[in-house]
Formats: C-alpha cells, structure tokens, sequence
C-alpha cells in the first residue's frame, strides 16, 4: 500500500498559465481539478506541459496552493483545514476573489469553488439593490412603478 | 476588474444568500427577478437551506412567530414579519393550533372554525383550507402536514373521529394542495385510542401518531406517498401509565422519540436510532422529568448537550446529560405570559427558512416590521 502511493505521488505533471508560467505539481494535486483529469486521459504525452489557457500565473499559484492544502488532507482535522479556508479566501481582495472564482469554475475544482461563492455571497448579503447593480454592473431595467411593486411585495426585507 | 458572469453569479451565488437577501434582490432587475421567483431556483435554494437548522418559537399572547438561529453564537432571535391574513388564521400561542411543517411551509389550525392555513411566513404566501366536510366531529380532528416528494405535492391529512353504533373510529383524510381538495383514503381505524397531539413527521412524509389499542401501545404510520397505514412497534417496557396517558412522540436529532412518564417520579425517553427496526429502541435518559420540556435536539457540536424547550417559561434549556445540569439558555426577549394555566404558554419547533410558495395560494397584506429583537 505504501509503495504504491509514493508512486503515485511522485507522478509530476507541468501545468502552463495562459501567460506562459510553468508549474510543476503532483499529480494528486492537480488531479483535483475536473477539467485537468480529462485533459490527462486525453493526454499521449505526461510530460508535455497542460495549458491552462484562460488563467494567469498569479491566479493559477493561488489555485495549486489551495489544491496542495487540500491534497494532504489527511494530516489535517476538519476543523483546522476549515479555519485554513478561511484564512485563505480572507487573505484575497476582491478583485483577486473574482480571478479565482472564474479559475475554479473553469478548471471545475469543486471546493474551491464552494469555498469563494459562499465568500462572495457572505460579502454582498448586506447590501442594497443599488449596490448589488453598481457592484456587478448590472443595470436596472425597471419602470420605477414596476420596482415599487416588488419593495411592496416584502418590505421587510428592506428593514435593517 | 474581472466581470463574473452572470450565469455564475446567478447560479452559484445567489443559492447561498439568506431568504431577506433575495427577497430584497428581486428589484435588482428583470433578469434577477425571475431567476430568484422560478421553481428551480427556489429548489435549489432549498437544498442549501436544508443544511442550516431554526426554531421557530410561538409564544401565548404574542402575535406572530419568533425564529432562533442554532448556527448563531448567541442564539440571536428574529421576530418574523406579520402578514395580516396569517395570523388571523393561527389562534396565537395555542398549542393545540400547530399541524406541522415542511420544505418552510407552516401548517397551523383554527380548532374552532376547523380551518386550516398553510404559510411561508418569509413571502407571505398562504392558503386557507376548510376542514373535510361530512359526518364526524370536526372539533377533535388530529392533522398533520407533509410533502410527496415522488408527485412534488404538499399534503394536509387528517384522522376524523366518527361515532357510529355504540363505538368510535377514525377515518383518514387527505388534502393535496395541487388538487385543491380533500378526498377519503377508504381508510378506517378502528378500536384505538389516540392521544389529541398533532402527526409526527419523519423525512417529510411519514406521519406518525401514538396509540393503544386493547392496552398495548403501538405507534401508527401513514405514509402520505403510497397514502398506506402501518404500525411500528414500542420497546416492551413501553406501556399507557396509570391514568392511562399515552407517551409522546416527537422527532429528536431525525430519530422518532418516544417520551414516557409511567408515575411523576419515572421519566423515560426513547429514540428509535434504525427507523423501523423494534431492537434499535434505545433508551436515552431515565432520569430527567421532562413534565414540562420538548426535547428538541443536541447543542452544537456536542452529544451530551441536549437541547430542551421548556413550554411554561419560553426557555430554551441545555441539558448536560454527563453531568445532569441544566442551563437557561438567554434568547433574548422571548419570554412567555399566559393567564390560563391550562394551555401551554409557547412552543418551539424545528424548521428551515425557504422561498418555496403554497400551491395556488394567494400573498398576504403585510402588516408590521420584521424586528430584530
């Protein structure tokens, strides 16, 4: 059992961000990532380096970093691998939280994706309609009858 | 700035914000307005809120209902907004007035007029439904409310006492809110006496009632799917106590419960761990007077702290079971009145905060501020 998974441990593969920075990862940790096990199955040659084309070195480092942490998780309780999370997702500004959120969506990391969408979610819960339209650039296509309709439908969620 | 895609953040996102949120999302613009109002999103939304747990606290003389966040560090309590024709429809604080609830719809009874109302008391959405016409005494019904999952339909049933030539027997039937009507399950009971406490339910639609029958008590299941009545059986020890009271069932940590007293001294509560297998009865304290309590679950994180809700007081209460000591929990501000001694001055029970709307129901006129208390 034990020589078996060094082996598999020590399997390297090379990943390539969409800037041309190379990476080079066990395979168990990027195997975390959906798009990357399929692209390995397709793959003649292991040792040809995987393009990740639409995310960036800066933005690729953080998504191994998290993909390392939680390949070992073994070593770790629940509890302390949540806290690690958590510092990891508090540590990001928001511009970087959102690179990270369109990395784990296309790279189909499960957890990682779990892991920003609930940051994000906690961050704009408390916000107002016209917040959430500026913050996301989303316009408003309401007649101002129309929106007031929908305030009236539950005004209580417009209360602090 | 990187623009997360709509898709994304309608998708992944928006699941994940509490109901106040998304209610208040709906005037972001058309496009957020439908996806938040549509069956799959109020689906999916229901699935993520499955995972997090309230009490709902009712409390004699104050209108409306409280709801207690267990994930929270302090408990902190939230009065529910007040929608007019809802609370009309919930004699306030009468115990005997909750059916049950289910997926965030609330079922409650006006026993006097024998009419039913079923909520969302997040969207107001409501249905009022009169009970089952036809012989029988209406004022005595035992009810419960469940959902088939199978026909995604939401079902109030009730057990109708009918006296007929010398003897009582109960008939059963069932309400289908997508049908909009009542119709007689065929089903009679006959020679059993039942306890006047509400249907228990378990996974949704297994709805459970205690009762004897020739001296023996038994727990009696109608499975609202298959619209089928079974019997489960009770540890042998298990028997009506001397005044021929019946023990209580409820739901403790997703395992039936049963609660027994057999003299004022002796306590016993039972949680069947295996649903449907006699020998996994396991009896849980021997030595706590629940007289007055509803078990509701464990604390947090913890085995040996049960919560309990103590009906007379509006507290809730932890109870170390290792230790055997009690602990008032402070909710602030919920505290209970009643000048009748014989109804219970509030209750509390279990439920999840959903966007899911009564079929063919109406919205109600909201009629006071949602306080944080």
């Amino acid at each position: 059992m034990a020589s078996t998974s060094t082996s598999t441990l020590s399997r390297k593969l090379i990943l390539k961000s969409s800037d041309g920075e190379k990476f080079e990862v066990d395979e168990n940790v990027a195997m975390q990532s959906q798009t990357i096990k399929h692209m390995i199955e397709d793959l003649d040659d292991i040792n040809s380096p995987i393009p990740v084309s639409i995310v960036t070195g800066t933005i690729l480092s953080k998504v191994i970093e998290y993909c390392k942490k939680h390949a070992t998780e073994d070593s770790d309780s629940d509890e302390q691998l949540k806290q690690w999370d958590k510092e990891y997702a508090n540590n990001m500004d928001l511009n970087t939280l959102y690179y990270l959120l369109l990395a784990a969506n296309y790279m189909e990391i499960k957890g990682l994706l779990e892991l920003i969408t609930q940051c994000v979610a906690d961050m704009i819960k408390g916000k107002s309609p016209e917040e959430i339209r500026a913050h996301f650039n989303i316009k408003n296509d309401f007649t101002p009858q129309e929106e007031a309709n929908i305030r009236n439908e539950n005004p209580w969620a417009f209360e602090n | 700035m990187a623009n997360i895609p709509i898709d994304i953040l309608e998708s992944e996102i928006l699941i994940r914000l509490p109901i106040k949120s998304l209610c208040r999302f709906k005037s972001v613009s058309k496009s957020f307005k439908t996806r938040i109002s549509s069956h799959k999103f109020i689906t999916l939304h229901l699935r993520h809120s499955l995972k997090s747990n309230h009490i709902f606290i009712q409390v004699y003389g104050k209108q409306g209902l409280y709801a207690l966040d267990l994930a929270s560090s302090n408990y902190s309590t939230v009065k529910l907004p007040c929608y007019v024709e809802i609370s009309n429809g919930i004699i306030i604080g009468d115990n005997d007035s909750w059916v049950g609830c289910c997926n965030g719809l609330h079922c409650f009874a006006n026993i006097k007029t024998s009419v039913y109302v079923v909520f969302n008391p997040f969207t107001g959405s409501y249905n009022e439904i009169s009970g089952p016409t036809g012989r029988g005494r209406e004022s005595i019904m035992i009810s419960g409310f469940g959902y088939d999952d199978v026909k995604d339909d939401y079902k109030l049933v009730t057990f109708k006492p009918v006296f007929d030539t010398g003897y009582w027997y109960w008939e059963i039937y069932v309400y289908s809110l997508n049908a909009n009507s009542w119709r007689y399950t065929g089903i009679i009971l006959r020679g059993i006496t039942m306890s006047f406490e509400q249907a228990v339910v378990i996974d949704n639609h297994l709805l459970h009632l205690i009762f004897s029958s020739e001296n023996i008590t038994r727990i009696g299941c109608f499975d609202i799917r298959t619209e089928q009545w079974s019997v489960l059986q009770v540890p042998d020890s298990i028997k009506p106590d001397i005044y021929r009271c019946l023990p209580k069932v409820g739901v403790f940590d997703g395992c039936l419960y049963l609660l027994s007293e057999f003299d004022i001294r002796e306590t016993e509560l039972w949680v069947m761990k295996e649903y449907g297998v006699k020998e996994s009865w396991m009896k849980l304290l021997s030595d706590f007077k629940f007289e007055d309590f509803t078990p509701l679950g464990y604390s947090k994180g913890s085995r040996e702290e049960m919560l309990l809700w103590d009906l007379y007081n509006s507290n809730l209460v932890s109870y170390n079971i290792r230790y055997k000591t009690t602990k008032i929990t402070d909710i602030n501000g919920v505290t209970g009145y009643s000048d009748n001694p014989l109804v219970s001055k509030s209750f509390a029970y279990f439920a999840n905060k959903t966007l899911v709307s009564v079929p063919g129901g109406k919205q109600a006129s909201y009629n006071g501020r949602c306080r944080e208390i």
